[in-house]
């Protein structure tokens, strides 16, 4: 299995209130490392939140360099682009709707060309 | 009293070909002394060809590197001497690792990697270590035979490789190959059904310029001009439709896109909101979607739907291909019409349109015929189309994925591991299996990065050739970036490169080379640093051959083995793989290598790699077989028991009325892809001939077909000979034995008419000269070889004196070669390999 096993989410105070979030670790590998220039990073969201809101808002944080990288012109992932959870791709579970827990570990992996051959 | 001695035969795979057969290993007190096929391995079910036996004088070679050396000399070129000196390996990984960081800190693209090793190594390991450092130039295999082939069978029948159905086959046309005569995929399986099928009375016709092993055998040679298979491929396409009315209708309307309607610039006709293809219904009389229930989708005639004039793809296809005609085709093949006629007729009535046959207790339709193709017929300009026409050849008879017919490599896997993807289109694309991205429908329109230039040639996966263009000028297509370091492992980029003047000068360039080799090659003399490489017999591989690449169902089974070392390496010699993980480490992005190791090996819990922990590659490999079939297939029990296997079931075997998505006889994606194209070459600068993106395949001219001018007046072409594979067999004692006494080996073919009007004589040295370079030889005349033609075997003529065995034996074809992008296939950018030359005696 890909998936740790439900674990609860963080909780931060917030003035009086106690917020809940999910923390997870976000690896970046290939092509995607060299235009954005990081290796690793935290990142929080709210409880609940997808592979889709993740990535949404690296592209906010990384900005075009980014988005050039990871995505087609109408938001699809390049051909070459691979986005895991505890290394397991994406598209095995459920895309972009892939909900996320907190210490989930997500790789953003670009340059995966298919092999050559003869 | 005496010690016992050791006496032991052990499981291992033979690495002198990608077949990558089973063998047993023969030891006694040490020493290797007989290699045999494994009776165990559905690849050699216990045969071996010579290749394979004669392996082991090769591990005893006295010209092997056994140490790490590094060049002294700064000047590089062909038989410069480096001046060698001997490092050991702290130093020589500290050279190199402090290379790679520099680079990495600059721009890991300047990293460029070059191998062609066994199947999961190169498809899974080596790519995952070249994402993890950065570089998207991991791919540089050269030009070898497969640039045009694998795009056009991943379009057409989803999978890796072309084979056709040997257990029931009864007509068979190769075209520019030998498969079932020791050559080809899994040869020694290959070469058996063979011989059981001729037996059984199947016919071979065999279409070539040179009367080759398998032309030899054949029931028929029909000798062409080279480059015009594509041409003699569809006059009998045109045969078949237009004068003997001969197809499968059915085939044609239900599993390809040959219903499809397409409008007058050759786009389907989709419906509004699903955009699904549509059909004209002969029952309802309107056009409805390709997949619509209950349906009786027209192949044929002129329909309207809405204000378009449409007609069917098959339609179109009938229409496209009138032109050509036997007679003309006669005029461009050299092939008679006449004769043209009677193979369009056989091939037709051969394959028994319409019947059936119970296999496995399962009714299938039968089609006893085949038309294959490999490197030769189309290793040229616009050799895409001739792979396609060929696909289109066997689709219009129903031939495929059924007994007896052409099919793919294991579209499906075992117990439905994997199986094709469908496009929105419902046709067919490669399983996920086979690796991410060999998607032809998904164009991206950006200048490339890479010096395989993806984006420019989005319909193919073989771009090697665009390695060699990019690096001998890497402004010119506005790479930002320059490559300076190249590590090659286990490749002859000098011998297998087109023209080894041109590759030299581009090896000149690149700042800091290093290669991983058993000898001191041809590109170990551009080299900074050799790295002693093992041989395989001292390696550990796992999955050498793998079920979703080449593995043909003709085996009968999924099989799953490995190469365990049999002696300890010679010297200080390492595997590359190993040294390029410790490099990794050293370096700290081993732990990303493990992560990515773990989506690509698909390593499920408890086996996946931790990536704070280190692994031996012989763990990394127990836990892929663990976790691939559970915890009693660890390697210790494929060491001890050879193959783990599984039977094909017929749906496995057959899998073509099994499966939904649908085979294009249409190729609409082209048309997309030429716009693509356009825009890339246009954000590049540059203008750009995407007249070969077409949706239906033409014959077209390549230059050598053009290119007759006195005095070059005869073709060139290379041939594969069953004994001999890649330019490292060269350089065994034994198999330069066999070549020494094989008549046509080391010689330059040329037929006996011919030579005869220019006064050529059998045995005379004779130059053979073409625009971009010349090479001599000893003339063998014959008949077995088309007049227009000479002939020359492929993988010979090394020059470098860490081979001596191989060192001047034969004629190394490549140096007849130019490298440009004018002579590249311009959708696979597989090169041009026959040219014209001029023949002269050698004073």
């Amino acid at each position: 299995m890909c998936r740790h096993e439900e674990r609860p989410p963080a909780l931060r105070a917030v003035g009086e209130v106690v917020m809940s979030f999910v923390l997870v670790k976000v690896s970046y590998l290939g092509l995607v490392r060299n235009v954005i220039g990081c290796r690793e990073e935290e990142i929080e969201l709210n409880p609940g939140a997808t592979v889709g809101e993740l990535l949404a808002k690296l592209a906010e944080r990384h900005g075009d360099a980014f988005r050039w990288s990871v995505f087609k012109g109408g938001g699809e992932l390049r051909s070459m682009a691979l986005v895991c959870v505890n290394d397991c791709d994406i598209f095995q579970l459920q895309g972009f709707g892939t909900k996320l827990e907190s210490g989930e570990k997500i790789s953003v992996v670009v340059g995966v060309y298919p092999p050559e051959g003869g | 009293m005496e010690a016992a001695m050791e006496d032991a035969w052990i499981h291992s795979a033979c690495d002198m070909c990608f077949a990558a057969c089973g063998i047993l290993v023969h030891k006694r007190d040490g020493i290797v002394v007989k290699i045999e096929g494994d009776p165990s391995c559905p690849a050699s079910e216990g045969h071996l060809c010579a290749k394979g036996q004669a392996a082991l004088i090769g591990l005893y070679d006295p010209s092997r590197v056994k140490v790490p050396l590094m060049r002294t000399n700064p000047e590089k070129g062909m038989g410069v001497d480096p001046k060698w000196q001997e490092v050991s390996w702290e130093d020589a990984l500290e050279i190199l690792t402090n290379k790679l960081i520099k680079v990495r800190q600059s721009d890991p693209r300047k990293l460029v990697i070059s191998s062609f090793d066994q199947i999961a190594l190169s498809y899974f390991i080596r790519p995952a270590w070249g994402i993890a450092f950065g570089t998207p130039n991991t791919d540089w295999t050269g030009y070898y035979c497969g640039n045009y082939l694998h795009a056009s069978m991943y379009l057409t029948n989803g999978s890796f490789h072309s084979d056709f159905d040997l257990d029931y086959c009864n007509y068979a046309i190769l075209l520019g190959n030998q498969q079932g005569f020791m050559a080809g995929l899994n040869a020694n399986v290959a070469a058996r059904k063979m011989a059981e099928a001729r037996r059984r009375g199947m016919r071979v016709v065999v279409v070539d310029p040179v009367g080759t092993n398998a032309a030899a055998k054949a029931d028929e040679w029909i000798p062409i001009r080279p480059g015009t298979d594509g041409m003699f491929i569809l006059s009998i396409i045109n045969l078949l439709l237009n004068e003997l009315g001969c197809y499968d209708r059915e085939f044609l309307s239900r599993r390809t896109n040959g219903a499809y309607l397409v409008d007058g610039e050759g786009k389907y006709i989709k419906e509004n909101g699903t955009g699904a293809p549509l059909v004209w219904d002969q029952r309802a009389h309107t056009s409805v979607p390709f997949d619509r229930e209950g349906s009786d989708p027209a192949l044929e005639g002129v329909f309207q739907v809405g204000e378009i004039s449409c007609r069917p793809a098959f339609q179109a296809l009938k229409d496209h291909v009138k032109h050509f005609t036997p007679e003309k085709a006669a005029e461009i093949t050299t092939v008679p019409a006449h004769t043209i006629r009677r193979i369009a007729k056989e091939f037709g009535a051969a394959a028994k349109i319409g019947s059936t046959i119970v296999v496995d207790g399962k009714a299938l339709p039968y089609r006893p015929v085949a038309v294959n193709i490999y490197r030769g017929a189309g290793a040229h300009k616009h050799g895409t189309h001739t792979a396609l026409a060929v696909q289109t050849l066997n689709m219009i008879v129903g031939a495929y994925y059924v007994p007896g017919g052409h099919r793919g490599v294991n579209l499906v896997g075992p117990g439905g591991r994997w199986g094709p993807g469908e496009t929105a289109e419902g046709l067919i694309t490669p399983p996920a299996a086979i690796g991410r991205g060999a998607r032809y429908y998904d164009l991206e329109e950006r200048p490339p990065e890479d010096l395989g230039l993806h984006e420019l040639f989005p319909i193919t996966t073989n771009r090697s050739p665009m390695y060699q263009i990019n690096l001998h000028d890497p402004e010119q297509f506005q790479l930002p970036y320059t490559p300076e370091v190249l590590m090659v492992c286990r490749r002859n980029l000098m011998m297998n490169n087109v023209n080894p003047q041109a590759t030299a000068e581009m090896l000149r360039r690149i700042p800091f080379i290093v290669t991983f080799s058993t000898h001191l090659d041809e590109v170990a003399e551009f080299a900074d640093l050799v790295l002693p490489e093992a041989h395989f017999l001292e390696r550990f591989d796992l999955f050498p051959n793998r079920p979703s690449h080449t593995m043909s169902p003709a085996t009968g089974h999924f099989y799953w083995g490995l190469r365990q070392p049999v002696v300890e390496p010679l010297g200080q010699a390492r595997r590359w793989i190993d040294v390029l993980f410790e490099v990794a480490d050293r370096m700290g992005f081993l732990p990303d290598v493990y992560k990515l190791l773990n989506v690509t090996l698909e390593i499920k819990e408890p086996y996946r790699l931790e990536p704070s922990q280190r692994y031996p590659m012989e763990e990394i490999c127990d836990r892929w077989t663990k976790s691939l079939f559970g915890p009693d297939r660890g390697i210790d029990w494929f060491k001890n028991n050879g193959y783990h296997k599984v039977p094909r079931s017929v749906e496995e075997r057959y899998p073509g009325p099994f499966i939904r998505a649908r085979f294009p006889i249409y190729f609409e994606n082209m048309l997309r892809a030429k716009k693509s194209v356009a825009k890339v070459a246009s954000q590049l600068g540059r203008d750009w001939d995407t007249s070969d993106y077409q949706p239906l395949p033409v014959w077209k001219p390549c230059h050598a077909y053009d290119g007759g001018a006195p005095p070059y007046d005869l073709y060139v072409v290379n041939f594969k000979l069953p004994f001999h594979s890649l330019s490292i067999t060269t350089q065994n004692p034994w198999l330069n034995d066999l070549a020494e006494h094989h008549p046509y080996a080391y010689k330059i073919l040329i037929n006996a008419e011919t030579a005869g009007r220019k006064g050529i004589r059998d045995g005379e040295v004779i130059w053979v000269e073409s625009v971009a370079g010349k090479v001599k030889g000893e003339a063998k005349l014959t008949e077995c070889i088309h007049p227009e033609v000479v002939g020359i075997a492929g993988v010979f003529g090394s020059w470098a004196r860490g081979k001596p065995v191989a060192r001047g034996k034969g004629v190394h074809f490549n140096t007849l070669l130019p490298i440009s992008l004018d002579r590249i296939d311009p959708i696979s950018t597989g090169v041009d390999s026959c040219i014209r030359v001029k023949v002269s005696k050698a004073a």
